[in-house]
């Protein structure tokens, strides 16, 4: 046994109602006779033993294709029941044959009379009857044909007017030479004519800059193709004028070439555009004056820091010359206490000495904007960095090495000052009786290059990392550091792009790393 | 022989002492002559009665004028030609010494923060001049 599966078996039909026939006769071996010559030219047969069920069949289903009525039967005849058919609204032109025994002229008048189609004579030859029936039953297929099709027509037309509503621009059909012939709701929204006013008028009334095909732009009138959007200026019925945006759609028809134009309202876009211009250049004007006072502070500031680091050293010296000449030529006679207080001053003096020359070192740094990044070659810069320091390396036994340095884009003072301070610094925190061991090496990656300089001294503890780098930041009171030489360190390397971090833990050296672009990699 | 004249032109005393100082301790016998600003250097050394120094030492920041005029002033007159001419100065613009070496001077001494370094520095300064002189 098989199941059909279940998409099968509802074949869907198509459209259309049943073909039927309705046969009326009194003696049932005619109506079989006849329903058996007419087998196959229809969806459907009724037969009918008399005018009254022949009237019931029709109240029931009144859509006939043609209607074969006897005209000789009992009760009712044939003509009787045509004319009550005829009573029927819907059945007015329903074809009706009438069947017939004998030719009688008085018979034929009034059967025609009736709206009579035809007369068939008995005996029905079977060829004739076919041949009759079949042109009415074309002319039902036709007429439903036609009826299904005005319905189709007057959906789409349905549909069309409902998307013509519920769109929420104005759409306008024009002539190819913008004579309106359509318009929708929103026109009367957007213009404020009434539909009866515009409609024969040219949409350059309401929009003077129509045209088509569009101006500006070529290629965009063929049929069906919808045109770039153009902003154009709308003109209301009370002659105030608003910014619309219009696209233009052409049809090719049999009444010819017709142009929908969706006319959209932009003056809200318009005011929110440019109330964000507006802001903008707010904006702009405000980041401007904010950049214009940050910049005139920090040149106050520099000026500051320049007066500091400058101007401060001249009486300083003074401070600093007169109180080692008083400490060296009358120190000596000084009693205990005042002795003590020439020392703190001294010490003061020349503390104070150092950090003006760190701050101006710092200083010339920081101002080194102006200075263009060249490629240095970095073992070069070290070799200078080292031989500025020979006398604090020989001093205290340091052993130094280095592996292959690369060319980087820098700055030569810059990144012998960086090598200095972190050798330098190296060198002054090393263990305690431990000579320092200091090992300097790159390693590029791509366009980058890692620099670092490795030593065995002290360690920073992880807490600190971040604030070495701090200007005046010191983690050491031993009096010989100014807390300015990592800041150095950090403002060089942030000139030419690069960062700066250390690796360390305490008590196990630390790892000085900074970055800069190398120009090729290295093997 | 008379001992040699240095002209100091320099407006602060306590500098004017460290140099007085810093030529004790060279040894040397140095008759000098100290002007406190530009005007009163230009009229003593334009004046054809006096002498001409052996060496001219010369502060960059004066009041009344810079060193630089001074200098400009001197060469101009050509009554210098031949005096060694140094700058003792605490500017640390290279503006000023970019000028000074136009001006060709023979040292370009920047004031030292330390006694010690003073004494040096100066010291060794001036003995130069003074030699160059001879």
């Amino acid at each position: 046994m098989t199941i059909a599966p279940p998409h099968v078996v509802h074949r869907s039909q198509p459209a259309r109602g049943k073909i039927r026939l309705l046969l009326v006769d009194d003696n049932p071996d005619n109506l079989i006779s006849l329903e058996a010559m007419l087998h196959g030219l229809t969806d459907e047969v009724v037969l009918a033993r008399s005018g009254a069920e022949a009237l019931r069949h029709i109240l029931e289903n009144q859509d006939f294709a043609a209607i074969l009525l006897d005209v000789k039967m009992p009760d009712m005849d044939g003509f009787e029941t045509a004319e009550l058919i005829r009573t029927r609204r819907g059945n007015r032109n329903t074809p009706i044959l009438f069947l017939t025994g004998f030719r009688n002229d008085e018979q034929l008048f009034r059967g025609y009379d009736l709206g009579a189609v035809d007369f068939l004579f008995k005996p029905v030859v079977p060829e004739i009857l076919r041949s009759k029936v079949t042109v009415f039953v074309e002319l039902a297929r036709n007429n439903q044909l036609l009826r299904s099709q005005a319905e189709t027509l007057a959906k789409a037309e349905l549909k069309f007017r409902s998307l013509l509503e519920a769109t929420p621009d104005a759409m306008l059909i024009t002539q190819a030479d913008g004579v309106i012939v359509l318009v929708n709701a929103h026109m009367h929204e957007l213009f404020g004519y009434e539909r009866g006013e515009i409609l024969g008028q040219n949409l350059r009334v309401l929009v003077p800059g129509w045209s088509f095909p569009p101006l500006p732009r070529t290629g965009a009138g063929t049929a069906g193709h919808v045109s770039e959007p153009q902003d154009l200026c709308g003109i209301r019925k009370d002659g105030s004028k608003f910014p619309v945006e219009m696209s233009l759609s052409p049809l090719q028809t049999e009444e010819g070439l017709l142009i929908t134009s969706v006319i959209r309202d932009i003056s809200e876009r318009r005011k929110a555009e440019e109330s964000i211009r507006l802001l903008n250049a707010e904006l702009e004007a405000r980041v401007a004056s904010r950049t214009a006072e940050l910049s005139r502070s920090n040149d106050a500031l520099r000026q500051f820091a320049w007066a500091a680091s400058h101007d401060l050293q001249e009486p300083l010296r003074m401070v600093v010359a007169y109180s080692q000449w008083l400490d060296k030529s009358y120190g000596q006679s000084l009693e205990g206490p005042a002795r003590q207080f020439l020392e703190y001053i001294v010490t003061g003096a020349m503390r104070m000495n150092n950090l003006l020359a760190a701050l101006r070192d710092y200083m010339q740094v920081t101002d080194a904007g102006n200075q263009e990044l060249t490629l240095v070659d970095a073992g070069k810069c070290l070799d200078r960095a080292l031989s500025n320091l020979q006398a604090a390396i020989d001093s205290s036994s340091a052993t130094i090495t280095a592996g292959l340095l690369p060319s980087v884009m820098s700055v030569p003072v810059l990144l012998v000052q960086v090598f200095q301070n972190l050798i330098s610094n190296a060198i002054k925190y090393s263990g305690n009786g431990t000579p320092p061991r200091i090992h300097v090496s790159a390693l590029c990656q791509g366009s980058e290059c890692v620099l670092s300089v490795q030593d065995n001294g002290i360690g920073i503890a992880p807490e600190y990392h971040d604030r070495v780098f701090g200007v005046f930041k010191r983690l050491h009171s031993d009096g010989t550091g100014t807390g300015i030489g990592l800041a150095i360190c950090k403002a060089s390397v942030e000139h030419w792009g690069g960062r700066i971090w250390v690796e360390s833990a305490l008590g196990a050296g630390a790892t000085f790393r900074f970055t800069a672009a190398c120009a090729k990699e290295m093997a | 022989m008379s001992a040699p004249r240095l002209v100091l032109i320099e407006d602060n005393p306590a500098d004017v002492l460290l140099v007085r100082e810093a030529i004790r301790e060279t040894g040397l016998t140095v008759e000098l002559i100290c002007y406190p600003d530009v005007p009163e250097a230009i009229s003593a050394l334009a004046n054809e009665a006096d002498p001409l120094p052996d060496a001219i030492l010369i502060d960059l920041n004066l009041p009344r004028g810079e060193g630089i005029t001074v200098i400009q002033a001197l060469r101009a007159s050509g009554r210098l030609e031949g005096v060694p001419l140094a700058i003792l100065t605490s500017s640390q613009s290279p503006r000023d010494l970019e000028q000074a070496q136009k001006l060709q001077v023979c040292r370009y001494i920047h004031k030292p923060s330390t006694l010690q370094q003073f004494m040096d520095q100066v010291g060794g300064a001036i003995t130069e001049l003074l030699g160059a002189a001879r």
